[in-house]
């Protein structure tokens, strides 16, 4: 009896401590709620903190780990937050602020420029029903995050399912557009190579009606533009993309004038004006305006370009003198991109069979200045810039600038000294830099790849060009004809002036920077009448 | 063709490689004119100064009213001044060298030759040789058949036009008589001959620098005889150097189509 007497006693006694500790912890929580409306953040975090690690109550301990997640962020500690909201986030719709996880993941996502890591991670957990009581405007954004994470991983429908549901209201409709746009160039490209002429020119009308579609966004004239601007993410870019993009689609659709037309209007000296040159050179090419062709190529090859990574161009322009007999200078085109490009093959291929791994390749991107013994010092300089003008690559330096700068921020937090909380924010930023630099390293690893394989194809079309300029040549011989061309025909008369609008300057091997773009060849007719 | 009055190599440099010549294929440049003057009005304000007479020296205001036809042909109406027109000031009358209103005559002055000639030597240069141009008004054909560009170290890039000009007008001329007293000549019709260019610093705004040689038969009072002073004719030419700026209105203005570029 006395046995039982004591046992009830000793209960008495522990619940009553802990309905103490269950008021004490729910005192904390309202005082971190004070503090965070005070805000007062850091001691707000510190608070939620010990809530969301020792309070007996789950329901507080879900609202201490939001909230915690919330201090974090406005405190601009956006991937400290992000370990917190992803916790809510992962833990699925019975987590009672669930979708505000979700919410919390897509600002960070803004705030990081990060448009890889957390879509990721939002696609893997991706929960349509509960998604849909969001507020349509985030909804909208995740959509969009998952239709760009899908489109890069070549899942083309499941990505337009998500484009396809962006609101018109959302700031990322027109990138929406856009990115199902580009599936129907890539698609059509598909249905190209497959030889399908019907399916690739609706795939191209499709793309065309959506680039259309966001530029009347503008409305074309600049009062409607600005509003266009103030309500859409990145329009002005998208606009100019469009403008570029227009004319790959003719090109595909090969209604090669207006291919031309499109590709006329991309300003000179803008950042898609080397593009455009260099396609613009297709064009040309397909309408056998051959001397429009390498004007266009000579711009590209001018000492303003003399860093541009282009292998393609040089075989273009081998291609082109092929086409019109001139052997020696098709050889001589395809001489510079052997020296150029060609050589360049066992460096890159060093460089990526020695069998480092991603984080030695990060340096490329992360760091502006090489150390000599780093791998990717030897990365030749034309592969290097063409790597670091991916718009990605400022993604990446942000994110990085961003986590270098949050580290040291969680250092000067004097609340937070010698408590869990630092060492485990410490802990998350570490982890996060390290995932990071694995990251960035797997991005310039395969761009390396990329440019290695892309030299490697052109290679192969060099050579093939090589032989049959042999070829032809040996029939010249055959047929009595002098293999030096301009034995065999004359010099075409110099372009005509279209009106005195135009003035006509010969060229002297000297570029003019207001020349640039205004390149017109005119070349022996060198073929032999058939 | 281009000119290179003072370019620098800065602005052109050579790519290793690409530029092999061959003499089977010419490079072109079909450049549309950043500068279309077609149907524009272009009003310019110079600075003149005669630079070949021995006997006398012009400094005169100018100001030039030109309609391009087209980017080759202009119409040009040019007004030269040396003086206030038609006024020739009143005589004081205590000291007939002594007129008022001197200001009047700012652009007319005659040489240290002819003070040397006249005080040393006690010669007078003929009136012809000393008659001054007062006014001019003349209309000009301009014909422009020579563009250029040029840049000073890699400062930006100017345009150019260089032309030619002809054409006549009315002009007034006066000459001072040994007892300092001013003849009006009256009116002649006076033969202009030009050239010169423009430089281009944006589409409406120029700076031109002109060389204009205007041509008149000078009838003036030759030496007294028996039956009377009689009048003496010669051919006189001024060779004027002018330079100025000129406003450019009018015109085609190119369409400004807005660009998200």
């Amino acid at each position: 009896m006395r046995k039982i007497v004591s046992i009830i006693f000793a209960l008495a006694v522990l619940q009553g401590a802990l309905a103490f500790a269950q008021g004490n912890k729910s005192d904390q929580l309202n005082q971190a709620v004070e503090a965070y409306n005070a805000n007062n953040l850091a001691q707000a975090a510190k608070l939620f903190y010990d809530v969301k690690m020792s309070d007996p109550q789950a329901g507080n301990r879900a609202q201490a780990e939001y909230y915690l997640a919330q201090s974090l962020f406005k405190m601009g500690m956006y991937q400290s937050a992000l370990a917190f909201y992803n916790a809510v986030f992962v833990a699925g719709p019975a987590h009672p602020y669930y979708i505000k996880g979700a919410e919390g993941l897509v600002n960070v996502a803004q705030a990081l420029h990060d448009d890889t890591l957390i879509p990721s991670q939002i696609n893997k957990y991706y929960n349509s029903q509960e998604f849909a009581k969001m507020d349509p405007m985030i909804l909208s954004r995740i959509n969009f995050y998952v239709g760009l994470l899908l489109y890069r991983q070549e899942k083309y429908g499941e990505s337009m399912a998500f484009l396809s549901a962006i609101d018109q209201k959302s700031r990322v409709f027109p990138k929406g557009l856009f990115l199902q746009a580009t599936i129907h160039i890539r698609l059509g490209v598909r249905y190209n190579l497959a030889g399908d002429e019907a399916r690739t020119r609706a795939e191209y009308d499709q793309a065309i009606k959506l680039f259309e579609q966001i530029v009347d966004l503008s409305g074309r004239e600049e009062a409607k533009a600005m509003k266009a601007i103030a309500s859409y993410d990145n329009i002005v870019r998208l606009w100019q993309l469009c403008t570029l993009n227009l004319a790959r689609a003719y090109y595909g659709k090969g209604d090669y004038a207006k291919a031309v037309m499109y590709y006329s209007r991309i300003p000179m000296f803008s950042q898609d004006w080397a593009d455009a040159l260099f396609e613009i050179g297709w064009a040309y090419f397909m309408r056998e305006e051959y001397g429009r062709a390498l004007g266009a190529l000579h711009t590209l090859h001018s000492p303003r370009y003399q860093n541009l990574f282009a292998p393609e161009s040089w075989i273009l322009k081998g291609t082109i003198y092929f086409h019109v007999c001139l052997y020696e200078e098709a050889t001589a085109a395809l001489n510079i991109f052997k020296q150029r490009y060609e050589n360049m093959l066992p460096t890159l291929k060093g460089i990526l069979d020695a069998g480092l791994p991603n984080e030695k390749f990060a340096s490329l991107l992360l760091l502006d200045k090489l150390d000599k013994a780093d791998p990717m010092a030897k990365v030749p300089d034309l592969v290097r810039s063409s790597i670091l003008t991916s718009p990605r690559v400022e993604n990446f330096r942000h994110f990085l600038r961003s986590l270098e700068a949050e580290a040291k921020a969680i250092e000067l937090v004097g609340e937070w000294r010698g408590i869990r909380l630092h060492d485990e924010l410490a802990g998350v930023v570490t982890v996060q830099r390290n995932l990071l630099v694995r990251t960035a390293g797997g991005f310039v690893k395969a761009n390396l790849q990329n440019r290695y394989q892309t030299i490697l194809g052109f290679v192969g079309h060099s050579k093939m060009i090589k032989l049959e300029i042999t070829s032809h040549e040996r029939l010249l011989l055959k047929a009595g004809l002098s293999i030096k061309a301009q034995e065999r025909g004359k010099l075409a008369p110099r372009p005509r002036v279209p009106d005195e609008t135009y003035n006509y300057w010969p060229f002297k091997e000297e570029y003019w920077k207001d020349e640039l773009g205004f390149y017109v060849y005119t070349v022996r007719r060198a073929c032999p009448a058939k | 063709m281009k000119m290179f009055f003072l370019t620098l190599a800065s602005l052109m440099l050579i790519s290793a490689g690409a530029l092999a010549e061959s003499p089977n294929e010419r490079v072109h440049v079909l450049q549309k004119r950043d500068y279309s003057v077609k149907n524009k009005i272009e009003i310019g304000g110079l600075f003149a100064m005669s630079v070949d007479d021995i006997f006398t020296q012009h400094y005169a205001g100018v100001l030039s009213l030109d309609y391009h036809i087209d980017e080759a042909f202009a119409i040009e109406f040019t007004w030269l001044s040396c003086k206030v027109p038609f006024y020739m000031g009143d005589k004081v009358s205590d000291d007939p060298a002594a007129y008022s209103g001197s200001w009047l005559r700012k652009g007319h002055s005659y040489t240290d030759a002819y003070y040397n000639i006249k005080n040393d030597a006690q010669l007078s240069p003929s009136n012809a040789d000393l008659a001054m141009i007062g006014n001019y008004w003349g209309l000009n054909v301009e014909f422009s058949p020579i563009y250029g560009k040029f840049s000073l170290f890699n400062w930006g890039l100017a345009r150019a036009d260089f032309y030619v000009t002809a054409g006549g007008g009315l002009a007034t001329t006066e000459y001072m008589r040994p007892d300092k007293t001013w003849v009006d000549t009256g009116l002649y019709f006076m033969g202009s001959f030009g050239m010169g260019f423009r430089i281009f610093l944006a589409r409406w705004f120029a700076i031109r620098l002109d060389m204009r040689d205007l041509t008149f038969a000078a009838k003036v009072e030759g030496e007294a005889g028996a039956t009377g002073t009689t009048t003496e004719t010669k051919i006189r030419s001024t060779l004027f150097v002018m330079l100025g700026v000129s406003f450019l209105f009018g015109g085609e203005e190119p369409v400004q189509i807005w660009s998200p570029y």
